[in-house]
């Protein structure tokens, strides 16, 4: 079961990558050198990154086709696995929701704010339940970090509109 | 952890004690307590430690404190855009070099070079040409006469890429007419190891890079790239002398957002040329080879477009931008 | 012998113990901090040593460095995030024997491989400085060249069973390491237009996000919280049998350790990755390696501490700083008015053999420090998984942040665990293609250079004696790498 699924999983993986290095070949043989080029020029090592890259794609999308029995790389089927669970891939991706939230927001919130909505956030997307705890471990875990990071360490993190 | 305490607080007396030291002359006092001059640089790196040394002679003269903060990313991209949107009051300046036009010119990031009013420019950091002490070559005039009598022979070190001294290498061997492979680097220690074991015919550096070496005897100074001969070198000819007419302006400076007062500005040179006169201070930058050139805001605004003038120009000689 | 004899006398110094010890303890934290990178920690108290005399103040920059490429290690075993660029290969074990429950086992044999390194390090630099300075001399481009083919000629030993895929993460990750401004012509390279990506992408950003963001993505997908294991909460360091089976990887790490240490440029990362592989490949237990081998974290990890002291012989014999970490140092010396070089062991000798003293010192520390911070940080990797997830990448996104206070990096992390998520579900191994963006610059760049100074003639590459045997190492070590999969792979058709 689980050696067909691989061998899909590598035809696959092949063919899309196989595409993706196309279009970076399309753009490395687009880039323009200037007077100070040496003879392989800018373009000619990722040039020729981009071909080994087609090869090997191209490669690993035919072996998936041959060998249908012994699929390449089975020895880590059981952490693929376990990451195959689709809730898993939503839960996922609402984090890197969150991430993305984070970021956008750290200017604006400053520091402290955002890690502190970042920490109760994620903590919450895992499941764990709203309570008192929760709220202040999350302040708590922002202002601690701010401490390490801005005051330890020296590094100038956001103030953002509360500490500006 | 527990030791920073300790250390900052020797820090801290020492700043106190700089702070203490008589005011060298009456004067208005400058409109900011905290000025806090920005760079691209890294902690330890070249334009922290000028703006660190720079600002230990000028507190006492400005009654003010400094802070030097490094906001480094996109090649300084990041410290100019920072800098242009702070007040123009004087609290806050950026560290200029040569690269912050050259990013410009390269990246075209959203805040460029003219973002920013040059305040003013204090030194030129003048660039050397050198060869190992066993090669044949006593001046440039050698140098040149073997890549003509060898062509396609020649290997000239160069840092970084589209850098003044890539361009300065190139221009002299244009001027000169002859085919040198001239190759660049990351930063000079690359460069040092090819010159050292040969594989190079010389390299380009600032004196500081090559100090080492010139002290150890391992490597022989040809020129210097810059308009005079240097105090700290006296004997050591520039190129121009020797007949070939390159000279590099790595200038260091500083530039503040749009709409500074002129008696800001005034203040700034009145104190660029103070401290620049102080004893003490000279000794250190003669020693370091650097050349003083004060320059107030009209100065440093033109001499700042003439210079970005020059470099689009051979950028775009050498088609590395359009 | 003299040298010897000179450096013991430094070490009753009592600012020498303290500089020892202070810039250790900042060391370690800088370094387990993901973002805060041995020369980061270094620069951050630079400006502090202007008060210092000299010899404390370069002991104390030296201490961080010898700190922070243990440090790294801390995170990388507890929660699969090399602190430090060249921990990256001890993710893979450490974190392993992490998840079996022998947090602090693989934590004990980090620390006692981090001294072992660093001693055997701070030995050479003491009696061989002088003729490994000429090695670091012998290197011309070509070298560069081939020492970077050797070391991606490693890729077959961190590709875990398909060589394919392995091959394929490496191309990926040299693709990263072009982007930037062109090595020779100055041009701007797959930059889209952002001055974000002008400088290049660090290779740190690159760890960060394929190891910590995406086993975090993984982590708070599992259904079950019950799979949690609970460690060892105390620190165990490797009891006689154990230390016995280590040794070989530590020696292994040690000898790979002193040449990339001593030729500028090269450095721990590569050091790390190389220790790793050929520990695997003459360990007699390869099986366990990937799956909690004591000998994939005693291999990098020795060789990374070696670095520490090796890396200081260009610095000290020549002035010239081979890496981030050494330009900084360079940074203490220039301004306590020493310059390294030559003149440095005429002119300044006390500074140097204080040195010597001080670095024997911080190793000491490391071990006595390790020992008692430790296990709280076992105690921490023990709280419940929600909090911990949601801590570590807070951490994770600040250590990013404060490397360039940059958004533009953070959201690059961000979009680099979604692809190491990506990856992981097809099965790529990730360690090659970090292997690819530390490597990518010193091939490509090398390469270039010597077919500039060849004037097109690829034959430079074999004329030139130390490029040759490198080359020569680099074929036998993937021929052999070949014939061994094969071998493999026939008897698992016959099997």
């Amino acid at each position: 079961m689980s050696d067909t699924a691989g061998s899909r999983k590598d035809r696959l993986l092949g063919i899309l990558v196989a595409l993706f290095s196309l279009a970076y070949i399309g753009y490395a043989a687009s880039i323009e050198d200037s007077m100070l080029a040496d003879s392989v020029g800018a373009g000619g090592v990722p040039l020729a990154i981009g071909i080994a890259l087609l090869i090997a794609a191209a490669a690993l999308a035919v072996k998936s086709f041959w060998v249908k029995g012994a699929a390449p790389g089975s020895g880590e089927g059981e952490e693929t696995e376990q990451a195959e669970h689709s809730s898993g891939h939503v839960v996922a991706a609402c984090l890197v929701a969150l991430l993305i939230i984070y970021v956008a927001l750290l200017p604006v919130a400053g520091y402290i704010v955002s890690v502190s909505l970042l920490v109760f956030a994620i903590a919450a997307l895992a499941k764990t339940p709203v309570t008192p705890r929760l709220i202040v471990s999350a302040a708590l875990s922002g202002i601690l970090l701010w401490v390490l990071f801005e005051l330890a360490l020296g590094i100038h993190m956001p103030g953002g509109i509360f500490l500006s | 952890m527990k030791t920073k305490p300790v250390i900052a607080a020797g820090l801290l007396g020492l700043t106190l004690l700089g702070l203490l030291a008589p005011p060298l002359m009456a004067q208005t006092p400058y409109p900011q307590t905290r000025v806090t001059l920005v760079t691209h640089s890294s902690p330890g790196g070249g334009t922290d430690v000028f703006l660190r040394d720079l600002t230990k002679h000028l507190g006492p003269l400005m009654k003010t404190g400094f802070s030097i903060e490094n906001i480094r990313g996109g090649s300084g991209a990041s410290a100019i855009a920072h800098v242009a949107a702070a007040p123009p009051n004087g609290s806050m300046l950026y560290g200029t070099t040569p690269t912050y036009i050259q990013t410009t010119l390269l990246s075209k990031p959203q805040v460029g070079y003219e973002g920013l009013d040059p305040i003013v420019i204090v030194f030129i950091d003048p660039e050397v040409l050198y060869t190992r002490t066993e090669s044949p070559f006593k001046s440039l005039a050698d140098v040149i006469t073997h890549a003509k009598a060898n062509p396609g022979k020649s290997r000239w070190g160069a840092s970084n890429p589209a850098s003044l001294e890539r361009l300065a290498m190139e221009r002299l061997a244009r001027a000169t007419g002859v085919r040198a492979a001239i190759v660049s680097h990351e930063g000079g220690a690359d460069q040092m190891i090819g010159v050292l074991n040969g594989t190079y015919d010389i390299g380009i550096g600032e004196v500081q890079e090559l100090r080492a070496q010139l002290d150890a005897g391992k490597i022989r100074l040809l020129a210097t790239l810059s308009d005079t001969r240097l105090a700290g070198l006296p004997t050591l000819a520039t190129a121009k002398e020797q007949g070939f007419n390159v000279v590099v302006k790595k200038f260091r400076g500083l530039a503040g957002p749009k709409g500074m007062p002129d008696e800001i500005a005034k203040a700034w040179e009145d104190a660029i040329r103070k401290a620049l006169a102080l004893p003490e201070y000279k000794a250190q930058y003669t020693k370091e080879s650097l050349i003083p050139m004060p320059m107030g805001r009209a100065e440093a605004r033109r001499f700042t477009t003439e210079f970005a003038k020059e470099v689009t120009v051979s950028l775009k000689e050498m088609g590395v931008i359009k | 012998m003299d040298h010897l004899l000179q450096t013991i006398s430094n070490l009753a110094s009592f600012w020498l113990i303290l500089a020892a010890f202070a810039g250790v303890l900042w060391g370690i934290l800088g370094g387990a901090l993901p973002g805060i990178s041995p020369s980061i920690a270094m620069a951050l108290l630079l400006p502090f040593t202007v008060g210092m005399d000299p010899t404390s103040a370069i002991v104390l920059l030296a201490s961080v460095y010898v700190g922070a490429e243990y440090g790294g290690s801390i995170p990388a075993i507890l929660i699969r995030t090399p602190g430090t660029n060249s921990a990256a290969a001890t993710v893979v074990d450490g974190y392993a024997m992490a998840q079996q429950g022998r947090a602090g086992e693989a934590l004990g044999i980090s620390l006692m491989s981090g001294l072992w390194g660093g001693l055997a390090g701070l030995l050479v630099l003491i009696l061989a400085t002088e003729s490994l300075a000429k090695v670091a001399l012998a290197f011309t481009p070509a070298a560069y060249f081939s020492l970077g083919i050797l070391g991606l000629s490693v890729i077959a030993g961190l590709s875990g069973g398909s060589l394919l895929k392995g091959l394929m993460a490496a191309l990926l990750g040299l693709m990263i390491a072009c982007v930037g401004t062109d090595p020779m012509s100055g041009v701007p390279r797959f930059t889209f237009g952002s001055a974000d990506l002008l400088g290049g992408v660090k290779p740190i950003l690159i760890m960060v996000g394929l190891f910590a963001v995406t086993e975090m993505l993984v982590q708070i997908g599992e259904p079950a919280w019950v799979k949690v294991v609970k460690s060892e909460a105390r620190l165990k360091l490797p009891n006689w049998a154990m230390s016995k089976r280590l040794f070989k990887p530590q020696a292994i790490g040690a000898v790979i350790g002193t040449i990339e240490g001593v030729t500028p440029g090269a450095g721990g990362t590569i050091a790390a990755f190389m220790a790793y592989s050929e520990a695997k490949r003459w360990s007699k237990h390869p099986e366990e390696f990937g799956k909690g081998s004591p000998e994939g974290i005693a291999a990098p990890e020795s060789a990374n501490n070696v670095v520490t002291a090796t890396a200081l012989v260009p610095l000290l014999s020549l002035g010239i700083p081979g890496s981030n970490s050494a330009a900084i140092l360079l940074g203490g010396f220039l301004i306590h008015g020493l310059q390294p070089g030559p003149m440095l062991f005429v002119k300044a000798p006390e500074v140097i053999y204080g040195l010597y003293g001080g670095l024997f010192i911080a190793n000491i520390a490391m071990l006595l420090i390790g020992m008692v911070i430790l296990s709280p940080c076992i105690w921490l990797v023990n709280r419940p998984k929600p909090y911990l997830i949601a801590v570590i990448l807070a951490l994770v996104m600040s250590g990013v942040y404060a490397i360039h206070e940059s958004l533009f990096e953070l959201f690059l992390v961000i979009g680099v665990g979604v692809l190491g998520y990506f990856m992981r579900l097809l099965s790529v191994p990730v360690l090659p293609m970090v292997l690819g963006v530390v490597l990518g610059y010193m091939v490509e760049s090398n390469y270039r250079r010597s077919l500039l100074i060849s004037d097109g003639d690829p034959m430079i590459f074999l004329t030139d004696k130390v490029s040759l045997t490198l080359l020569i190492l680099a074929l036998a070590l993937t021929a052999y790498s070949l014939w061994k999969e094969i071998r493999a792979a026939r008897e698992k058709q016959l099997g």
